[in-house]
Parts: C-alpha cells; structure tokens; sequence
C-alpha cells in the first residue's frame, strides 16, 4: 500500500507545482526583476508623456492621473481650456489613488503608499502599508491567449516588475 | 469551449430627492473617478482588493491605522460611497455596505446582475446608476438603473444598452455616461428611474471615467485627458485635450 502511495504523492506534488511536461521552445512570461529597494523608490521628476494612462483623481484644480505601472501625471487645471501638466511622481506598478486633504493614497506594487502633495514638486512617502493590494502585485504573469507557459517567479532576485513574453525553451510553470 | 464574459462596472447613484447641491467642488475638494478601488469618506479610507473590503482610519491623514477586512465577494472591481453606504461592484453583483459603524462595514444587500461583467455604480438616495461591460465575448454593455429606496432589497427598474461602456458621472438633471469608442452620452435624470436619452457626444478617442467639476468634466481618454465644458448640460463642448 505505502508503495503505491508514494508514487500517488508524488505525482500531486508535481501537478501543484504547474510543471508541465517538456515542451521544447514555446512563447511563454518572464519574469522582469528589480530589487526591492528600487521599486520602492519613490521620486519626482519632470512631466513625463503619456503612454497608457489610467484613473484619474482630482483635488481642487490638480489633477491625478495614473500612468499604469509608471507612477502618476500631475496637471494644473486652473484653466480648464488649457491643462499644463507640472510634474511627475515615479511609482512601479502604480494602478490606483484616491485623495484627501494634502495626501495622496495609491499603490506602489501591493502596498499601499501615502504621499504628502502639500507641495507638488516633492512628495514625500509618509507611511506604507505592506500588502493591502495583494491582486496589483504582479507574481503571477497576464493572462493572455498566448503564452500560458512561463518562468517561474523566484524571490531570492528581485520584486517581479512585470512580464516579456518571449521564446524560450522548456518553462517550468503554466497557469 | 466556454465563452469568457467579464464586464466592468461603475456606479452612480443618484441623490434623486435631495437635491445635489454639494456636487460643486471647492478648490480643496478631492475628487475621485467612478473606476477606482479605494476611497475615503470623512475620517476612513476604504480599498477593495479582488475580494475583500478593508477599513482604514485616516484620522491621521498620512498615517491609515488598518481596522478591518470583511470579504465580500470575488472579481471585486470598484467602490462608490453616498452617505453612510458603499457601493462596491464586482464581476456578477452590486453590494451594498453601510459604514454606520464606520469601522467594521455590514452588508446590506447583494444585487446579482444577469449578466457577468466589472461595473462602476452611481448612486443617490433612491437610485443607483451602474454600468457593465461585456468584453471578451465580442463588446457590448448596458447601463442599469435600479430602486434602492429598499436598501436591503435594490431592483432592476430598466436598462439601457451600450456600446462599450466605462465610468459615469452625474451632474445636476445630467447623467454621462463614458460609453469607450461611441463617445460620451448623455441622459436627462430629472425622472430618476426613465433616463431620457439626449445625445452623445463623440471624442473620437475611447472615453473611459469623468469627474464632473463645476462647468467642467475632467476626462480620462484613450492617449490623455480632455476637458468638456458642460455649462449647457445637455449640449456639452469639448475645450481641450492633452495628449502625449
């Protein structure tokens, strides 16, 4: 009976993992690594063009608007024929915000950060929770059509940034 | 093969018998688009994850002290607040919270829709204003309009079909409603529960969320923001975009 069983385990241990079978080359996600330290940074900087933006907040004539996974657009609209955009605030994997008062909340990868936007050209972190987003971390690759195979994430390199699909040969996971 | 059929949701909800004479914004006041997943209301910030709603104290604004997590469902994708209630939108419901004890939220009601989708709300006192986009399964969407005045117990009063719809704002008598590629529409609430289509308003770019500010509606749009001047409810005039 034992005998039987070990192979049993065995082979469940293998489907938890999401190994599939060898493949050969295949598209499939990897892994794109920063350490930790850097995509917690974070910074002002210059206004920055607008790639794939995302939701928007607006407090009094400012607004809010996420650059999705960059960090957020700060514009003036005082005028509102003629926005100007003033600034930037780098954050990675930033989706979300919301306001009160001189605080902005949002998401730097899972956590959620608190900046104090009394002064927009420097908006320093006042507090991060860790986790309170735990679907805008990016562990796991996009679903896709393509590309169900991927490189499994591995902590000890790095936070996971995002994914690159790409060629490669014989991934060890699929979702 | 099964057909995957996620929608999206916003809400409104409607101050239908109060009038909304808070909605004109000072120069402090914080605005939010529908799209978001957290919000703060007085002294607490509230963040859906996919399917959980957490508390925060943010009585020391740049210090949330977290209170509590009730689970609510899966495919969580949006939260409004009106009042002493939360109406928060996933892939298949609309549910309602009251944040009487703002600490801990109670569940009030869970509104299943027909159809499965991601859905921001609106709502006010006696109606709630939703919409749900069908994508993956070849476009398409409706905007919902239900009853609250039971709050234990919304119904689905009637639907409006869309193209492909997003956020959605409410100025006075004017619902706008972000419908992606076929622009910005708008309806005539002054009979809550019969929106009376007026038009639509092409951008060209996909619309995506609005926030009404005085005369103005602040746009995401596909490639930027641009701004609309709704002086004219009904007959509103783009003023400028930002792009690149």
């Amino acid at each position: 009976m034992k005998t039987f069983l070990i192979p049993v385990a065995a082979l469940l241990l293998f489907a938890c993992k999401g190994k599939p079978a060898e493949v050969g080359e295949v598209d499939a996600w990897v892994p794109v690594y920063s350490p930790k330290a850097d995509a917690e940074r974070i910074s002002n900087a210059s206004p920055q063009p607008f790639v794939n933006g995302g939701k928007i907040a607006t407090l009094g004539n400012t607004l809010f608007q996420v650059e999705q996974d960059k960090g957020i657009h700060i514009i003036n609209i005082s005028n509102p024929a003629a926005p100007v955009k003033t600034g930037f605030i780098n954050i990675a994997l930033c989706r979300e915000l919301t306001l009160k008062g001189n605080y902005l909340y949002t998401n730097n990868m899972a956590d959620m950060v608190v900046l104090d936007i009394s002064n927009t050209v420097s908006t320093p972190v006042t507090s991060r929770i860790s986790n309170a987003f735990p679907n805008l971390g990016v562990q796991f690759p996009p679903d896709a059509a393509t590309g169900t195979y991927f490189e499994c994430a591995d902590a000890a390199k790095g936070v996971v940034i995002r994914w690159e699909l790409k060629k490669i040969t014989n991934p060890k996971c699929r979702r | 093969m099964k057909t995957i059929q996620l929608l999206f949701t916003a809400f409104i909800l409607l101050l239908a018998a109060a009038c909304n004479k808070s909605a004109d914004v000072s120069s402090s006041t914080a605005s939010n688009g529908s799209l978001t997943r957290f919000i703060t209301v007085g002294n607490y910030l509230y963040a859906v994850d996919n399917s959980s709603l957490k508390a925060y104290s943010i009585t020391t604004p740049s210090t949330p002290v977290f209170k509590s997590s009730t689970p609510v469902g899966f495919s969580i994708e949006t939260i409004f607040p009106y009042q002493d209630k939360l109406f928060i939108g996933s892939a298949n419901a609309m549910f309602i919270f009251s944040i009487s004890n703002p600490e801990q939220p109670q569940k009030l009601s869970e509104t299943v829709y027909f159809v499965r989708g991601r859905d921001p709300i609106v709502a006010f006192d006696s109606v709630a204003y939703s919409t749900v986009r069908s994508f993956g399964g070849g476009g398409g969407g409706v905007l919902n309009v239900f009853n609250i005045k039971n709050i234990n117990q919304p119904t689905l009063i009637t639907r409006e079909g869309m193209t492909n719809p997003y956020g959605l704002g409410v100025k006075d008598s004017a619902l706008y409603v972000c419908d992606g590629t076929a622009g910005l529409k708008m309806y005539n609430i002054s009979k809550p529960y019969q929106p009376a289509n007026r038009g639509s308003l092409s951008i060209p770019e996909i619309i995506y969320d609005i926030i009404p500010q005085g005369n103005t509606l602040v746009c995401y749009i596909q490639g930027g923001i641009c701004l609309i001047d709704i002086s004219n409810r009904f007959n509103p005039v783009i003023i400028a975009k930002l792009k690149n």
